[in-house]
């Protein structure tokens, strides 16, 4: 595809859900907008879908403001499903629940407003070809992520939103300290935009002093840490994803999280060049492998199932994370199939919380226990999450830690792979636990009765099993082919 | 000609200075004084202080006013919302930090003698200007972490936002104005968001006492 369509059509994929936003504001009531929603959602998906994936299928382009290859591919496709499936189920969500954050009568239109805000956002970050732009969009998202994470305005959404505000944004200054750090360094008489482009950042880098260059990379991967939530600066991540509507903490864990990762993978492979190798890879190997060390122990203790899902997120961005610091071919096909996989298998089990909650209100605070016959299609949905999340074969999440470990070794990081294995299988002893006793246990004396949910209101969570089901079963099959496949040859040659 | 520029640079250096020094000790005022409504008074000026300095800067060339505008109007916006918020939300009591003022002054200035002066050369031209962004930067965080008001914790983060700001002014026409315009716009949305919270959580708890907010946790 020419860059004459290319361009249009990702302006679009952006444009789109901010469109949606807006027509959704003129919807007359609550009923309208959750029709309308749906509408929307169909439709901004398609274009999202067909831009990724035309992303993924024409090579590498960076014209203007936009970068479109294989990893932006990749991207736009994951962020828009999971988006496509929080939107078709925030209707769900919204019917159980008064949010106080917005005024009640503009509720629901407030939540739609930026959920598909938020959108946009997500859809941007991976096509935009400048950095400072990129994190300045990334900003953005803590705007709308936070009122959304605060949405029912009860006091625990309004501690995690408000942390999320608080820490994120200081870890944002922290990085637009090192954006001017570039600038300043590389061209004190100033300097465009296009310094920071992906393409130029190399040479911006090149022309900086050595010392100047490591802190200033030090400062913006430190930033990024902050947002994606990478261990010792996690401290918001449990907190928001358990906090937020169901439909939000799926888009948090399943999108946001990797999309600012993908900032980082970017920036790791422009500086290479210019501060080393060593110097560019070791923090992410870093912080990969602390934030699995971090999720362990948390992972072996019964929790409500929504934060036991946030520690898995820190579990699973530590993965994904030495894998790209890894950087063989073997490991990078084990982190877009890992990406995928995580992203569609979280999603499930976010979604599988709002039939959760409707049965069991206390599983908010407390371990789900005998979900299997209260209600069996949240079991369902709870078990696909468990299993692929757990690795256990042929779940997709079995193959790609499997690559990402394998590379590794095969390229000399035998102590950070051996590392990561025995995290991994602590990990998946604990959550084995954690899973027995969250799905099939009985009801412990100081719970609440557990009530029988109606089949009725189990529809909403049925249909997206299935589809993911099917989906991560697909993907397995793609495990096969991954290595060997022209996507991880581009992502080898570097996407910066 | 070379007398000239030297001259300027030398009254460029001394401005640097001054504006560095100016700016780390208001933000070491906020990190002590107690009252929401100083603290505010205390970042509005070093912001004021920081656009008017780029203002100054531009020399009346047109196509470098828009930073410095935008950078002025942030300012007074900013003030503004936080100024409303606080008006709406009077406090019967000044909300008490965890951590007594005296102690929050030796954390800031342990921080400060320790973490700027570890920084590499940064490619400024001017040492103190790059110690005195990397400061701010230290006082915000410590401002947002070490303060329990939640109109405080906001303040910290426009005290860091000042170090990039000052760190900017240092090389002259360095940062591209769509960045500037950027960060200002993504820094006002901020505001707006967090003066959002702070009302909810006002609202919620009749305080805006972040120390409220402590019931999660593993």
């Amino acid at each position: 595809m020419t860059d004459q369509l290319m361009i249009p059509l990702t302006t679009a994929s952006i444009a789109m859900p901010i469109v949606a936003a807006l027509v959704l504001q003129a919807a007359r009531s609550e009923r309208a907008a959750h029709r309308l929603n749906r509408v929307c959602a169909v439709a901004t998906s398609l274009v999202g879908l067909g831009a990724g994936l035309a992303m993924l299928t024409s090579g590498s382009h960076a014209t203007g403001w936009v970068i479109t290859d294989t990893a932006s591919g990749i991207y736009v496709v994951v962020v828009t499903v999971v988006a496509l499936m929080s939107a078709l189920l925030s209707p769900a969500y919204l019917s159980g629940v008064q949010g106080q954050f917005f005024s009640a009568r503009r509720s629901v239109h407030s939540y739609y407003l930026m959920l598909y805000g938020f959108w946009a956002a997500l859809v941007a970050i991976p096509v935009i070809a400048n950095l400072g732009v990129g994190l300045i969009v990334v900003e953005a998202t803590t705007a709308a992520s936070s009122v959304l994470i605060a949405f029912s305005g009860k006091p625990r959404a309004l501690e995690a939103g408000w942390k999320y505000l608080i820490l994120t944004t200081l870890g944002v200054s922290i990085a637009f300290l090192g954006i001017v750090i570039m600038f300043v360094a590389s061209a004190p008489n100033g300097g465009g935009i296009s310094q920071l482009d992906w393409s130029a950042l190399p040479a911006t880098l090149a022309r900086i002093p050595h010392d100047a260059a490591v802190a200033a990379y030090a400062l913006v991967m430190l930033g990024l840490a902050t947002k994606i939530g990478w261990a010792p600066v996690h401290n918001w991540l449990p907190d928001a994803h358990s906090e937020a509507p169901a439909p939000i903490s799926a888009m948090l864990s399943s999108a946001l999280l990797p999309v600012v990762m993908l900032l980082a993978w970017r920036l790791r492979d422009a500086a290479s060049a210019a501060i080393g190798t060593t110097a560019a890879t070791t923090p992410l190997a870093a912080f990969g492998i602390f934030s699995v060390a971090v999720a362990v122990p948390f992972l072996w203790q019964p929790m409500a199932w929504k934060r036991l899902l946030a520690y898995h997120s820190l579990e699973h961005m530590g993965i994904i994370t030495v894998g790209i610091a890894i950087a063989s071919p073997l490991a990078l096909a084990g982190v877009v199939l890992h990406f995928a996989g995580h992203a569609l298998a979280k999603a499930l089990g976010f979604y599988a919380a709002i039939p959760l909650y409707q049965v069991q209100p206390d599983a908010t605070r407390h371990s789900a226990r005998d979900v299997a016959a209260s209600s069996p299609a949240t079991f369902a949905a709870m078990a696909v999450t468990a299993f692929t999340l757990a690795g256990l074969p042929p779940s997709p999440l079995f193959f790609s830690e499997l690559f990402i470990i394998l590379g590794g070794i095969e390229s000399g990081h035998v102590l950070l792979a051996s590392a990561l294995a025995v995290l991994i299988a602590l990990a998946f002893i604990g959550l084995l636990h954690a899973l027995l006793e969250a799905l099939q246990g009985s009801p412990s004396p100081d719970h609440q009765p557990t009530a029988t949910i109606r089949t009725g209101r189990t529809a909403p969570i049925l249909i997206p099993t299935v589809v993911t089901a099917i989906a991560l079963a697909a993907l397995t099959a793609c495990a096969w082919l991954l290595p060997a496949s022209g996507i991880v040859r581009q992502l080898a040659q570097g996407i910066s | 000609m070379h007398d000239r520029a030297g001259v300027v640079d030398r009254r460029r250096h001394h401005l640097s200075t001054l504006i560095a020094t100016a700016s780390v000790g208001l933000a070491l005022l906020v990190v002590v004084v107690r009252r929401r409504s100083v603290a505010l008074t205390l970042v509005t000026a070093q912001s004021l202080m920081l656009a008017g300095v780029a203002v100054w800067r531009t020399g009346g060339h047109l196509e470098l006013m828009t930073g410095a505008g935008a950078l002025l109007l942030r300012t007074v916006a900013i003030a503004t919302i936080l100024g409303i918020g606080i008006a709406r939300t009077r406090e019967t009591r000044p909300v008490r930090a965890g951590i007594e003022p005296m102690v929050r002054v030796v954390i800031a200035l342990a921080a400060l003698l320790a973490i700027p002066p570890l920084m590499p050369a940064l490619g400024f031209g001017d040492q103190y200007a790059q110690r005195g962004a990397v400061a701010l930067v230290v006082l915000g965080i410590i401002i947002a972490l070490t303060r329990r008001a939640t109109i405080v914790q906001i303040l910290g983060i426009i005290v860091a936002e000042n170090g990039a700001t000052l760190a900017a002014l240092s090389a002259s026409d360095a940062v591209p104005g769509v960045i500037e315009l950027g960060v200002i716009l993504d820094l006002l949305l901020i505001a707006v968001v967090a003066i959002a919270f702070h009302t909810r959580i006002f609202g919620q708890f009749g305080s805006g006492d972040s120390a409220q907010l402590q019931d999660l946790h593993d």
